[in-house]
């Protein structure tokens, strides 16, 4: 079982070290290899929204820096977990650069959701499941809430949790979700 | 009283490219039609070429700040976060330069239902309360895509936008005393059609590049045990 940690350099915080150790160790313990990426501040290249990625060379972003490697070793883990800033409710820019540069990962076409809402189908048969873990300082309710729908509204694989400097209590919470790839919707 | 307003595009296509950058052309001309001057910022320009610091301070002389921005992944892209990251920073750093002003949101979508800009619209409304300003409202469109497209119910649409711009400038300019709901603004298109429009769409920007339909469906990052 293979698992994929990433984490933004750029709020490297007292907390978000201690997050990665209890998530190393929480992994290590369920029997994952680990592989890590710290994206350094501005290490990732933003989405240009060209549509490179779906249309020109599908499944690859056009933009030639370590995200190709990113998604390469994303695809091919059973979970792909995000150590994530929590900034105005959302992704911190380094992280959501490469959030945004994932979708090579998905295809071009709409389709309908079960719930009626548009999707686009996944590329590969298998994914992995998505965890992300928010931390910040001073998370209001309303931030929480706010990264929440986002991060669970509108798809079907992720799993959402935070991370208040409680370590037993991120370690249950990592606990009850489902370590494994998933098939089907993103 | 000075009532400066700063239009924000923050879409990372290439300058002019953008549903986000007309959206802040017909923004512009709905405040110039009572003879303001907005002031237009592009993010990837000023990224682009390092002028955040000129930006910067044209934003926190503003009375408003109308920012204007596709929904990625169900929120703000990257580069849109990167810009409002690195202005609250500016204003930490110069702390004189906080003052009250008003934030509105225009965050338009690939998919044709505008509610799912909801969330894109409360990360604004986070970021304006953390830098000290009163966020007002949003409008939310859906099929952003489509808006300048030469069909009669796309320019429907961009008259509905129009008229939601100058929803912004009236509520702006009342010095907002009211609560105000945010705005949605539908496809232009029928979901069907825009579903079937928009696959066949796919397959003939990829032929642009040599690429046939089932081209589109490669794997290239596909693990042996993934099968
Ligand atoms: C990386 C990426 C992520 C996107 N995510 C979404 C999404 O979650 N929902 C959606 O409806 N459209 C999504 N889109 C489509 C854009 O919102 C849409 O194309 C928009 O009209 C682009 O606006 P612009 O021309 O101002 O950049 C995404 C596009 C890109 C490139």
């Amino acid at each position: 079982m293979q698992a994929y940690i990433l984490l933004d350099g750029e709020y490297a915080t007292p907390r978000l070290e201690k997050l990665d150790e209890l998530v190393k160790r929480v992994l290590g313990q369920k029997g994952f290899m680990i592989t890590e990426k710290r994206l350094t501040p501005q290490e990732l290249d933003f989405c240009r929204g060209c549509f490179g990625c779906w249309v020109k060379t599908p499944g690859e972003c056009v933009i030639k820096d370590s995200m190709a490697d990113i998604n390469r070793a994303m695809m091919n883990s059973d979970v792909a977990v995000y150590l994530t800033p929590v900034v105005f409710g959302q992704f911190s820019a380094n992280m959501k650069n490469a959030l945004d540069r994932w979708i090579p990962n998905i295809l071009p076409f709409f389709i309908a959701r079960a719930d009626g809402s548009t999707m686009h189908p996944a590329r590969y048969e298998k994914n992995p499941q998505f965890v992300m873990i928010g931390y910040g300082d001073g998370l209001t309710d309303e931030d929480r809430e706010l990264f929440v729908n986002i991060t669970t509204k509108h798809r079907s694989n992720g799993a959402v949790l935070f991370y208040d400097g409680d370590d037993q209590a991120t370690e249950k919470a990592l606990d009850a979700v489902s370590l494994r790839r998933t098939e089907g919707e993103v | 009283m000075n009532r400066n307003t700063v239009i924000i595009s923050g879409s990372p296509k290439a300058p002019g490219k953008a549903a986000s950058d007309f959206l802040a052309k017909i923004t512009a001309e709905v405040f110039q039609e009572d003879g303001s001057q907005p002031r237009v910022i592009s993010v990837r320009r000023t990224l682009d070429k390092k002028y955040t610091e000129q930006a910067f301070q044209e934003m926190a002389s503003a009375d408003a700040l109308v920012i204007i921005f596709p929904l990625y992944i169900f929120c703000l892209p990257g580069i849109t976060m990167r810009f409002l990251q690195m202005y609250k920073a500016y204003l930490d750093a110069h702390p004189e330069a906080k003052k009250d002003m008003s934030v509105y949101a225009v965050v338009n979508c690939g998919f044709p239902e505008p509610q799912i800009n909801l969330e894109a619209v409360q990360v604004v409304c986070r970021f304006a309360s953390a830098i000290g300003a009163g966020f007002r409202f949003g409008v939310m469109i859906g099929g952003g895509g489509m808006l300048n497209v030469p069909l009669r119910s796309a320019k429907k649409k961009l008259e509905e936008y129009r008229a939601a711009a100058r929803q912004i400038k009236t509520d702006f300019a009342e010095g907002n005393r009211n609560r105000k709901d945010h705005i949605l603004i539908h496809s232009p298109a029928a979901r069907k059609w825009y579903f079937i429009l928009g696959n066949i769409g796919w397959s003939m920007q990829a032929r642009k590049f040599g690429n046939k339909k089932r081209d589109l469906y490669a794997k290239p990052y596909q693990p042996a045990q993934n099968t």
